[in-house]
């Protein structure tokens, strides 16, 4: 039997985004275990949203993750608006759907480049974060910031669409998916990344739900469960179906994520067509009570907010659980049996955000 | 196999995107939250920014008519351009360059300057 | 007169090593839609490594990184010299085997798995290299590279097989994608750098010049196989660099497992067809 090794993965290493450590007990160049560290981006943002005024707090929550800061942000105001009975105005609702799904697909092209870039493929790497730009200035144009745009608020929106925008973006979104196709092609068929992720981390059906698997993780095995199929926000009124995918391996968690961006440019299309006229928020009077939970489907999966509120301008307690927090479990189990090789391609196949999971 | 020829051919004979940055600047789209400015001769110094800024970048000194923001600390949400009943904060699209002291921005009726402090 | 050659390959092979680096990077960048760095970056590079600190895990390893240097030029010194084929091949061995020792020797994991995936490349690679110089052994009938010049027939028309098994290998002798798995030019890949994590400042600096030094001799030794055209030669050179280049673009990168399995079984298949034709055409 080989000697086992201890190789320290993380937390500092130049394929995680962000630092999380797994300490891989090998034996030669397989993997029989990994132990899990985290805690090393910590900001105790949960603590400081006691402390903060409620509508500050959507500050707060935008920066627990720069990836998919809106959909906390909509989490959060979505859990303070049923905690007060306010109603959003139809306009306000589609507009966060749009720059919702624009969130989504501005996620997923990031995680495609680091997915290629964790299998070696820089060009490809490049490929994906240039259309990913496209995304960008569709978010600086309308929004007036990149990542985190900060257009929730309670009771709606702070900035609207207007038509000129509607034709830039809808155009951008036209080229985006050529350029989609483009890359597409290359994830799907290139022999040399079918080698690399074609059954490789595999999790089945039963161990995804087994192991409370959210998101793209667990569609990928089969399992078709889609938060937004619950008709949050304006999803409701809009024509889609959650994608899955059957075999649970590397490959499908791609598939997944890549056909869900052009699901995302089909919503962002629908959604623009279906655009109702007329306020884009509604005026906010008094200071919740009561306490709350609420989800959200980001591109990592679903997220859950719960909020406590007692009627001042200040929370009693606000807990998050992150999908890359649920997720966890199901990596450690698809690691095993590894080779090293296959590593970085298993961890980032569950899109960690490890500072949406420390907060 | 030969998937990724097509893309990688084509952006061999095609102009490149990106930019040597500091020779060549990109338009920003209107609106883009860049920077934040106050108009020290509008402003009332109500104090209401510094209330309402959720980083607590805003100082408002009432008596002595001084404004000062803290650009190390502002996020950029907009806040305070949005609730100034006068108006005289304004946004503008210019990113501030990376410095090498922390120079905070202090904007005082009558006089304006650019004090040195070291936050 | 040997010594003016000896001193003009050692000066001027690295200029030349380091300019097709940057040409390399150049291209690189273009073909992912980037400006990329100044054609002489990887000189400020090495510049700037040389300058700094040494700083060294264990004694060993600084002077493995100096043998790898020193094998390096003695190979391309060797085979500027016009000396056995099988002997250089046996010193470039040898560089590889102290880059190998001196991975071995930092004792951290990232290492020496890169240091053991090094081995089963040189694994890889070698019966090729060493079937390629036979099959140019048939067809003259000398190891010695002079022989070899004499002759004025192109090796390429008697040993195509051969030239392109050897172009597959090139593959992972350069260190590019989908075979730079024991280390890569840039960080990101599951060991960081592999067999060169360890190494800091100066050695990195050696080893980085050493490898323009293994591209001169290895672009060369493809250039042998059009040696009577001199014209041809650095055409062919040309296009197997850049198609090096363009494989490295399209391709991800692949495991050990893939890589021997390629070189051993299709790869060593046509090489030994090659030599078969070649053995019966001239000795039969």
């Amino acid at each position: 039997m080989a000697k086992k090794t201890i190789l320290p993965f993380g937390p500092q290493h130049p394929v995680l985004p962000e630092p999380i450590q797994l300490q891989l007990v090998m034996e030669d160049e397989i993997v029989v275990e990994a132990i899990p560290a985290i805690g090393y981006v910590h900001r105790g943002l949960e603590k400081l949203t006691e402390t903060k005024a409620i509508a500050e707090n959507i500050f707060v929550v935008e920066r627990i993750c720069g990836i998919c800061s809106f959909m906390h942000a909509l989490c959060y105001c979505q859990g303070i608006e049923s905690l007060m009975n306010i109603t959003v105005p139809d306009r306000s609702r589609f507009l966060r759907v749009i720059w919702g799904e624009l969130h989504r697909l501005h996620s997923h092209h990031l995680w495609l480049g680091l997915l290629a870039d964790a299998f070696g493929f820089e060009s490809l790497f490049m490929q994906c974060w240039r259309n990913r730009e496209m995304v960008m200035d569709i978010m600086e144009m309308t929004a007036g910031s990149r990542v985190i745009i900060s257009t929730n608020a309670l009771g709606g929106v702070r900035r609207d669409i207007d038509s000129d925008q509607q034709k830039f973006i809808l155009n951008s979104l036209n080229k985006l998916q050529e350029e989609l196709d483009n890359i597409k092609r290359v994830f799907s068929d290139d022999y040399t990344v079918n080698k690399r992720l074609v059954d490789v981390a595999v999790i089945s059906k039963e161990d995804a739900h087994e192991l409370g698997a959210v998101g793209p993780v667990m569609r990928a095995s089969g399992l078709s469960f889609d938060y937004r199929t619950t008709g949050y926000a304006a999803y409701n009124e809009l024509d889609f179906e959650p994608i899955v995918e059957q075999s649970g391996d590397c490959y499908a968690r791609m598939m997944v994520r890549l056909r869900e961006c052009y699901q995302s440019i089909d919503i962002i299309r629908q959604a623009f067509a279906k655009l109702p006229e007329g306020p884009i928020a509604s005026p906010v009077k008094g200071f919740p009570s009561g306490e709350i939970a609420t989800r959200v489907e980001q591109p990592r999966g679903e997220v859950l907010y719960y909020i406590k509120a007692n009627g001042t301008n200040h929370l009693d307690r606000l807990r998050v659980r992150t999908p890359t927090f649920a997720n966890i479990p199901a990596l450690l189990k698809m690691v095993k049996g590894l080779t090293l090789a296959d590593i970085p391609i298993a961890i980032l196949s569950i899109d960690p955000c490890i500072s949406c999971t420390e907060r | 196999m030969f998937a990724m020829v097509k893309n990688v051919i084509k952006n061999l004979f095609s102009r490149p995107s990106t930019r040597l940055f500091p020779y060549q600047t990109r338009e920003f789209f209107p609106n883009v939250r860049g920077s934040i400015d106050n108009d020290p001769e509008v402003c009332i110094y109500c104090g209401a920014c510094q209330m309402r800024c959720p980083s607590e970048a805003i100082v408002v000194n009432r008596a002595e008519k001084v404004w000062t923001i803290n650009p190390y600390k502002c996020i950029l949400c907009g806040v305070c351009a949005q609730i100034c009943p006068k108006k005289s904060i304004a946004i503008h699209s210019e990113y501030v360059h990376p410095q090498s002291s922390k120079v905070k921005k202090i904007r005082q009726k009558k006089v304006v300057e650019e004090a040195q402090s070291h936050a | 007169m040997n010594i003016q050659i000896i001193a003009a390959t050692i000066l001027l092979a690295p200029v030349i090593g380091g300019l097709i680096a940057g040409i390399d990077r150049i291209i690189t960048a273009r073909m992912q839609h980037r400006v990329g760095p100044p054609l002489l970056q990887p000189f400020y590079d090495v510049l700037k490594l040389l300058g700094k600190e040494n700083i060294a895990v264990t004694n060993d390893q600084s002077l493995y990184a100096v043998l790898y240097l020193v094998f390096n030029v003695i190979t391309l010194v060797m085979f500027v010299l016009q000396m056995d084929l099988l002997l250089i091949l046996f010193m470039l061995l040898l560089a590889v085997a102290s880059l190998v020792l001196g991975a071995m020797s930092a004792n951290s994991p990232f290492s020496k798995i890169g240091a053991q995936r090094e081995l089963i490349a040189i694994l890889a690679y070698e019966p090729i290299l060493i079937s390629s110089v036979v099959g140019m052994y048939f067809v003259t009938g000398s190891f010695s590279i002079s022989r070899i010049l004499q002759i004025d027939r192109m090796l390429f028309i008697d040993l195509p097989l051969l030239f392109i098994a050897f172009t597959y290998v090139l593959t992972i002798k350069l260190r590019k994608s989908p075979f730079d798995f024991s280390t890569s030019h840039h960080g990101h890949q599951e060991l960081v750098k592999g067999l060169t994590i360890e190494y800091s400042g100066p050695s990195l600096a050696m080893i980085e010049i050493a490898h323009w030094y293994e591209t001169v001799l290895l672009l060369l030794f493809a250039g042998l196989f059009f040696a009577n055209n001199l014209y041809v030669a650095v055409a062919a050179i040309a296009i197997c660099y850049f198609a090096e280049i363009l494989v490295d673009n399209i391709a991800a990168r692949l495991t050990w497992q893939i890589m021997l399995k390629s070189t051993w079984i299709p790869g060593l298949l046509i090489a030994v067809v090659n030599m078969v034709w070649v053995y019966i055409k001239y000795h039969v």
